[in-house]
């Protein structure tokens, strides 16, 4: 076993006396002291420049500085071992000094003051040890006490957004329901016509709002879903002009009525991915989406694709709209968030439930592709994101 | 004489279908989407009754309420010539607000979604009675 050494530095000018005690302290406890002597504060000061000890134990009266000038140059240098003054009888007040200055006792050189030497020694190193024990763990507890204060302002966040949601999303899911009722109710009370234009017009608005309603809907069950850990996707190999096809085409009625061009670049080659079909679908719709929302009349919104290096396609859904601000693009990928400034033209009850985009970073993520957002304020948007090519190219990516 | 009813709300399809049944019982409506030029419009539209929605996205419907309701005009400085006008509120289910809307004069409040029927029931009978009163 090896044996743990704690040094001592004793500071006394007499010779016989110094060996006498280092005798006697490195006696008491075979190996586990070790005594280094100085006859004076000068040299005790030199040595214990270059080394550390556990315990200083020192004469009063000495040559040049004092025991005391020598407690006091420790106290300045921030010396944290425990210090023992040894004082001639009769002289208790050096005693009451040195204890004021925060020595942790001392020893009057009586005739048997040998005997209590060691023991002395003993209990000062033990509660020194202790006490260190003690602040290592207060600094402990305070650091997590610090962790545990930012986890839970990150809660309270959370909580809020949470609050936040539920109440815009009920608000979200009231509009369109309400506007849905109003509509039959306009039809039975015989106030318009289901055969006449005005009846027609009441009656696409009925729809158009079961459409809202089945999207938030369909939302709120895939990010149910996501926060239960069972959101499943079925990967296959499928062609990615026509999934993109699919949904441009879908979408041209829309961006028409509103007077945006809707664009879809077409390329030479016909890439397959490596992915849910229905799953990529639904994350296409959910950008072009966005973009016909956040672009005025006479915009452009264009759908394009790409091969990068490392065998993924890339696609990108870019829009001539209002932009994003620089701080919420990472955020704006997050669960309940909506970026407020482009909420701002974006009236209640067309808001939707913020949930699109985190969902499509969660399925993204289960491809193992990435997404992310460029934009400049005023001037458009680019959404893109990453799919494998193949199945071997999936496996190899980190997701 | 037809009857001007104000509408203050950012729902366009209500608006939309609201309108076709207000128009079609005989009251014209004013559409506002926003509180902003609430208190500038009804000066001008002069409207036999608003309704108002709560959840505004400018100025929201409470601050909205206070300026139509505010017994002097704040501009003028003058006695106000609006806040006679009832004034009609749809709210989201919150009890909470309906003490304070009550309170700041509101003479009557319905939870969204509102059936249209009988609100424009509702409206008709306010300003029924309101010009009977006035008669007398």
């Amino acid at each position: 076993m090896k044996k743990v050494s704690f040094r001592i530095l004793v500071v006394e000018d007499n010779p016989d006396h110094a060996q006498l005690v280092k005798t006697t302290i490195e006696h008491a406890k075979k190996g586990a002291y070790e005594v280094q002597l100085a006859s004076s504060v000068e040299e005790a000061i030199e040595i214990l420049d270059g080394s550390s000890f556990s315990l200083i134990m020192s004469d009063f009266n000495l040559p040049g500085k004092s025991g005391l000038q020598l407690l006091e140059w420790l106290n300045d240098k921030g010396v944290t071992a425990p210090f023992i003054m040894l004082t001639g009888s009769g002289d208790e007040k050096t005693a009451v000094k040195a204890m004021q200055e925060g020595a942790y006792n001392y020893i009057v050189k009586d005739e048997n003051y040998l005997q209590v030497v060691p023991p002395i020694i003993d209990e000062a190193l033990l509660k020194h040890l202790s006490n260190q024990e003690k602040e290592n763990l207060e600094r402990e507890i305070r650091e997590k006490n610090i962790a545990l204060d930012q986890a839970n302002r990150k809660l309270k966040k959370l909580d809020e957004l949470k609050a936040n949601f539920t109440a815009s999303v009920s608000h979200e899911i009231r509009t369109p329901l309400n506007s849905v009722r109003e509509s039959l109710s306009l039809i039975l009370d015989g106030v318009a016509d289901p055969k006449s234009e005005r009846g027609q017009r009441v009656l696409e608005i009925a729809r158009r709002n079961i459409d809202r309603l089945t999207e938030m809907i369909n939302d709120l069950l895939d990010f149910s879903k996501i926060e239960a850990g069972k959101l499943r996707i079925r990967l296959d190999s499928c062609s990615l002009q026509t999934l993109i096809d699919e949904v441009v085409t879908g979408f041209q009625g829309v961006a028409q009525s509103k007077k945006i061009k809707l664009i879809y670049e077409l390329r030479d080659d016909s890439p397959a991915v490596f992915a849910d079909a229905e799953r990529v679908i639904q994350i296409i719709t959910n950008l072009v989406n966005n973009a016909i929302k956040f672009t005025k009349p006479e915009g452009v919104i264009t759908v394009s694709y790409s091969l990068t290096d490392d065998e993924m396609a890339q696609i990108t859904v870019a829009d001539s709209g209002m932009g994003i601000p620089k701080e919420d693009l990472d955020r704006i990928f997050e669960r309940f968030e909506q970026s407020e400034h482009s909420n701002q033209n974006i009236p209640k009850g067309t808001r939707g439930t913020g949930l699109g985009l985190s969902i499509c970073k969660e399925l993204i993520k289960m491809h193992h592709g990435k997404i992310w957002a460029e934009s400049e304020l005023g001037k458009g948007s680019k959404f893109h994101f990453t799919l494998p090519l193949t199945q071997s190219v999936y496996e190899k990516q980190t997701s | 004489m037809k009857r001007k009813l104000l509408l203050v709300d950012d729902d366009r399809e209500f608006a939309e279908l609201f309108r076709k049944r207000a128009e079609g019982s005989g009251w014209d409506m004013v559409w506002l989407n926003d509180g902003t030029d609430a208190v500038k419009t009804v000066k001008a539209e002069k409207p036999d009754i608003i309704i108002l929605d709560v959840f505004l996205p400018e100025m929201d419907g409470f601050t909205t309420l206070k300026s139509l309701k505010a017994k002097i005009d704040p501009d003028s400085k003058a006695p106000s010539v609006i806040c006679d006008i009832p004034v009609v509120v749809m709210t989201g289910k919150a009890p909470m607000m309906e003490d304070m809307i009550r309170f700041e004069g509101a003479v009557e409040f319905f939870t969204k979604p509102v059936d249209g029927a009988t609100l424009l029931k509702r409206i008709n009978e306010i300003v029924d009675k309101r010009q009977k009163a006035q008669k007398s």
